[in-house]
């Protein structure tokens, strides 16, 4: 269907709608881990990067299955990537490539194993999300300031009835031509199931002079699908954790805003 | 245009020393901000205020980034391509410059940019994917007591481009491999804009160190360069069309005086599509090092062919380097040419008059159902199947290999 967007044989003035992937084409995949069972509904890659798409389904343990470091030479939290995807975006027909979706599907935990805190006690979730946003995030500098602002639009969810959250992370300047949208929920006392998909579009140099994005809507549905799919069925061990962790809560849910955290100086040493 | 001082232009370089770098008022309001937004840290600016000043010293003859040509009034007349903003100026008799008019680019306004400028970036695994983000002060960051910096090809996403870089670096004879790239991560020279050099841009490719489009980009790069020097060890790898602007970065280099002949800087050329044998004369002038194989590239992808060696440029190559490398003998001189003029001969012979091996190998769309069958066809014929399908489509044979 989108073979012939993503041939180029004619340039194109101005912003354009772009077009990609759809829930429909998606399919189910099943994974479990530590008995716990995940299924997402989720396209295949379109992409003609040579970009690395992981789907491993089955059963797993936690103890058979490889934690790496959650971002390349910072130890404090670790990360199992079950599944990666890439899709190109396009434009009209025959105009080609004009932005790109990738998401990555993955099992965090942080390194700290004495913290005895429960990820399924909603303050302590919260914690975390922010704890391992500060950690991915609050460092990336450009032209002397921090470039990232998390967490945008906190929306707290029910992910297969565990409390969860989406939210986006978004240029400090307000720039829209990448962003992130995530989703994450609690599966275990230490591990969280976290979503993350990153949103590109090409720059567009208007005539006026001002250069603008292309229209995104469609990168946003798809992420929303994806989103809405996900189903997360917890194991007697962890369901028991859970509720050890709520017990004698009157509010159990997350709170319901959650402003952009600053990342100064301050946050940079203590990183 | 008079000779005579006019009093309400500001001196803003070479005061006290060197040619008078002189603006008007509202050149010279500009000129401050620039300045202030250095002071911010803002690197491009940074770049552009030193390259303003630096007019003082006179030496602008050979610059690659400098458009020049005479006026009637014995004044000559030039343009700065900088990163930012292009710089008219005036080159008086007394060889002091007015600087009478500063162009700025809307790319480089905060609230555009994003993180999606031509420059350095630090580029990290995390949660599985390649991540590019902007390297601080735009120079090269230590990951390791052997970084790596890659150049890359022109893209628009630094996160695709990290991807495409990756694959490269893992693949380079130097750096350490993909275990130092996986586990350290590495820097990359993002290059924003369309495919370099090649088939479709042949002038690019056959004229990387002079061409305009390069400009900006290879100037930053320079400037990365230059702050490297100091670092013991560094590797600068070039992935495909990101040759056209180390060859232009060089040539800034080499026109400012660098040497990196004290340093242990070494340098390869991954899947080339710009001039060869220059990047190879230029790298060797300013005292980089190779290891025993200096570039890569696929015979029968033509823009690499074409653009990269010009039907030849490995064999002038490594003449060129008997000559100047005393440790490069005949006998690897030998072994090296009969490699990589030999290898695929018999392919190519065998499809040499098939259009869809040709179409398809410059990748020219149209034909993406010809190359299964023509990769059959040369398996059945040739036995080449496997070498035809990694040149033919590179990217996809990385991603298959990667599942094995």
């Amino acid at each position: 269907m989108l073979f012939l967007h993503s041939l180029k044989f004619k340039e194109v003035q101005g912003p354009q709608i772009l077009v990609g992937p759809e829930i429909s084409q998606g399919k189910d995949h099943v994974f479990e881990l530590d008995n716990t069972k995940f299924n997402i509904c989720i396209p295949r890659s379109n992409t003609k990067v040579s970009a690395e798409s992981r789907t491993w389904t089955g059963k797993f343990q936690s103890e058979n299955v490889s934690f790496e470091l959650a971002r390349t030479g910072k130890p404090e939290w670790n990360a199992y990537v079950p599944l990666t995807r890439h899709w190109d975006f396009f434009g009209p027909k025959f105009t080609g490539k004009f932005g790109n979706v990738t998401l990555s599907l993955g099992i965090i935990r942080p390194k700290n194993e004495g913290n005895t805190t429960s990820a399924f006690h909603p303050r302590a979730f919260e914690f975390f999300m922010g704890d391992y946003l500060t950690y991915s995030f609050a460092d990336v500098m450009q032209q002397g300031s921090p470039q990232w602002k998390a967490p945008f639009k906190w929306e707290p969810v029910l992910v297969g009835g565990i409390q969860g959250v989406k939210f986006s992370i978004e240029h400090a300047n307000g720039y829209q031509g990448t962003r992130y949208r995530c989703m994450a929920c609690p599966i275990a006392d230490k591990q969280i199931l976290y979503l993350e998909a990153r949103l590109f579009s090409h720059t567009v140099s208007s005539t006026d002079g001002e250069n603008t994005i292309h229209d995104m809507a469609s990168m946003d549905k798809l992420i929303d699908d994806i989103f809405d799919s996900v189903k997360v069925d917890l194991s007697p061990e962890a369901a028991a954790q859970q509720e050890a962790a709520m017990e004698g809560l009157e509010d159990r849910s997350l709170v319901k805003e959650y402003p952009p955290l600053k990342w100064d100086k301050t946050d940079l040493q203590v990183l | 245009m008079s000779n005579q001082p006019n009093l309400s232009n500001v001196v803003i370089a070479g005061a006290s020393s060197g040619y008078k770098v002189v603006a008007n008022p509202s050149t010279h309001a500009i000129f401050q901000n620039l300045e202030s937004m250095a002071g911010q840290g803002n690197h491009w600016a940074q770049i552009a205020v030193k390259e303003i000043c630096s007019l003082q010293s006179g030496a602008i003859k050979n610059n690659v980034y400098v458009s020049s040509f005479e006026t009637k009034n014995q004044l000559e007349k030039l343009t700065l391509f900088l990163p930012g903003c292009k710089v008219h100026v005036l080159k008086r008799s007394d060889g002091s410059f007015f600087v009478h008019h500063v162009e700025m680019s809307t790319e480089y306004k905060a609230e555009n940019t994003g993180n999606t400028l031509s420059g350095m970036y630090e580029v990290r695994k995390q949660l599985g994917k390649w991540s590019a983000n902007p390297s601080k002060d735009g120079e090269v960051i230590e990951l390791s007591d052997k970084p790596i910096v890659v150049i890359s090809d022109g893209y628009e996403d630094p996160n695709e481009a990290a991807i495409d870089c990756a694959n490269h670096a893992s693949e380079a004879p130097i750096g350490g491999g993909s275990f130092a790239v996986e586990q350290d991560g590495f820097n990359m020279h993002f290059h924003k804009g369309v495919k370099i050099g090649g088939l479709r841009n042949i002038q690019q490719a056959l004229s990387a160190e002079s061409c305009p489009e390069l400009h900006t980009s290879a100037l930053h790069l320079a400037h990365s360069m230059a702050s490297a020097h100091s670092i013991k060890t560094v590797c600068w790898i070039s992935q495909a069309g990101g040759s056209g602007v180390l060859t232009q970065a060089m040539r800034i280099l080499k026109d400012k005086g660098f040497s990196f002949r004290d340093s242990n800087h070494h340098i390869y050329f991954s899947h080339l599509t710009t001039n060869l044998g220059r990047a190879e004369t230029l790298a060797k002038d300013l005292g980089f090092k190779f290891v025993r194989q200096t570039h890569k590239v696929n015979k029968l992808n033509l823009n690499e062919m074409i653009g990269g060696l010009r039907f030849g440029g490995d064999i002038t190559s490594a003449l060129c380097r008997k000559r100047y490398d005393p440790n490069y003998t005949y006998v690897q001189l030998g072994s090296d040419l009969a490699q990589g003029t030999n290898s695929n001969l018999k392919t190519i012979f065998t499809l040499s008059s098939s259009t869809a091996a040709v179409t398809a190998a410059i990748g020219l769309g149209g034909t993406a159902l010809a190359v299964p069958a023509t990769i059959a066809m040369a398996t059945a014929v040739a036995g080449a199947g496997k070498s035809l399908f990694k040149a033919w489509l590179p990217e996809r044979y990385r991603r298959l290999t990667s599942k094995l």
